[in-house]
């Protein structure tokens, strides 16, 4: 996980009080406040590094652990339920 | 005509009585092919029923996507003001049982499918109710005339939304419950059809709840536990 991350295609996305829902074709997904902020950052692919920042600037240092671990671990999450994608290098 | 195919013109016309169209609507309406029964048994009959009321809906939805917010849901309207309850909830779970109950009070919109335009105008589908008979293969499309419900409120609109759940074993009063703003979204999206295609659609779902809201999850047992509740919404039935 190297690369840069942006969202997949969607619907329509509704946010309220940091929390939010993304809609799709067929399906939508309930996403919490970091996850939220992922993917309104992701409009243009990131890295992590840019991910983490984004992060950091709108919750603050994680209480426990790394911040790029921790945005690596939740952009793996969000890959995984098909809200976030790798966008590979040429 | 054939005796079979005009046994079945006539229980369709009974069943659909509040949804015949005149001369009119008759002319731009779509052709529907519906295959009478094979042989003229009750269960053959009331099977051919079941399809034509399964098929109408399939073809009624199919027709307002893009154009209203459609929620699998039953809904009755105050005979004087208009003011609407939908009560949203997946098959099996008493949106037909509890259209009987309350539309014996209130005007009858539907038990299937609640088509809202942008302003929260509710377009009905008083279409027949279908309901299961013990040891039948097949339900009966039941009019709504000749189950007593009132007829549909002429402008009728969204006053609340409540979600059904009827879950096993609930013995006591019904247990309502209030849902944030996207909580109700959450909870109504798997229960709205084509919702994609409409403009701005979680917006149009989000403010749907917050004009009519709070959206109630109602944990309830018997159809008849809501008429206190219904009365409470809506306001009393006169």
């Amino acid at each position: 996980m190297s690369g840069s991350y942006e969202r997949t295609a969607l619907v329509d996305h509704l946010v309220i009080d940091g929390e939010s829902i993304v809609l799709y074709e067929d399906r939508f997904v309930r996403l919490g406040p970091l996850a939220t902020q992922l993917l309104t950052t992701t409009e243009s692919p990131q890295t992590i590094d840019g991910l983490s920042e984004a992060l950091t600037d709108a919750f603050g240092a994680p209480g426990k652990g790394d911040a790029e671990d921790v945005t690596r671990a939740a952009v793996a999450a969000l890959v995984a339920q098909g809200v976030l994608r790798e966008v590979k290098r040429d | 005509m054939g005796r079979d195919v005009e046994q079945l013109m006539d229980a369709a016309t009974r069943a659909w009585s509040r949804c015949l169209a005149g001369p009119a609507g008759s002319r731009t309406a779509q052709t529907l092919e519906v295959k009478p029964p094979s042989e003229a048994s009750a269960t053959e009959l009331m099977l051919a029923l079941q399809l034509l009321t399964q098929e109408v809906t399939r073809r009624l939805i199919s027709a307002q996507i893009g154009r209203l917010l459609m929620i699998h849901a039953g809904a009755v309207s105050h005979p004087v003001t208009g003011e609407s309850l939908v009560f949203v909830a997946p098959g099996g779970t008493g949106k037909t049982t509890l259209a009987c109950v309350l539309g014996r009070r209130y005007g009858y919109l539907t038990d299937e499918t609640v088509g809202i335009d942008d302003t929260g105008s509710i377009h009905p589908y008083p279409k027949p109710l279908s309901l299961r008979v013990p040891g039948a293969a097949a339900k009966d499309e039941a009019p709504p005339d000749e189950l007593g419900l009132l007829p549909a409120h002429p402008e009728p609109t969204v006053k609340r939304v409540i979600v059904l759940h009827r879950p096993s074993g609930h013995a006591s009063g019904p247990i309502v419950e209030e849902l944030s703003t996207l909580d109700a979204v959450e909870t109504i999206l798997p229960e709205t059809s084509s919702l994609a295609r409409l403009p701005r659609p979680l917006r149009t779902l989000a403010e749907l709840t917050e004009r009519c809201g709070p959206v109630l999850r109602c944990s309830y047992a018997e159809a008849g536990d809501l008429v206190s509740l219904t009365a409470a919404l809506i306001g009393d039935a006169p």
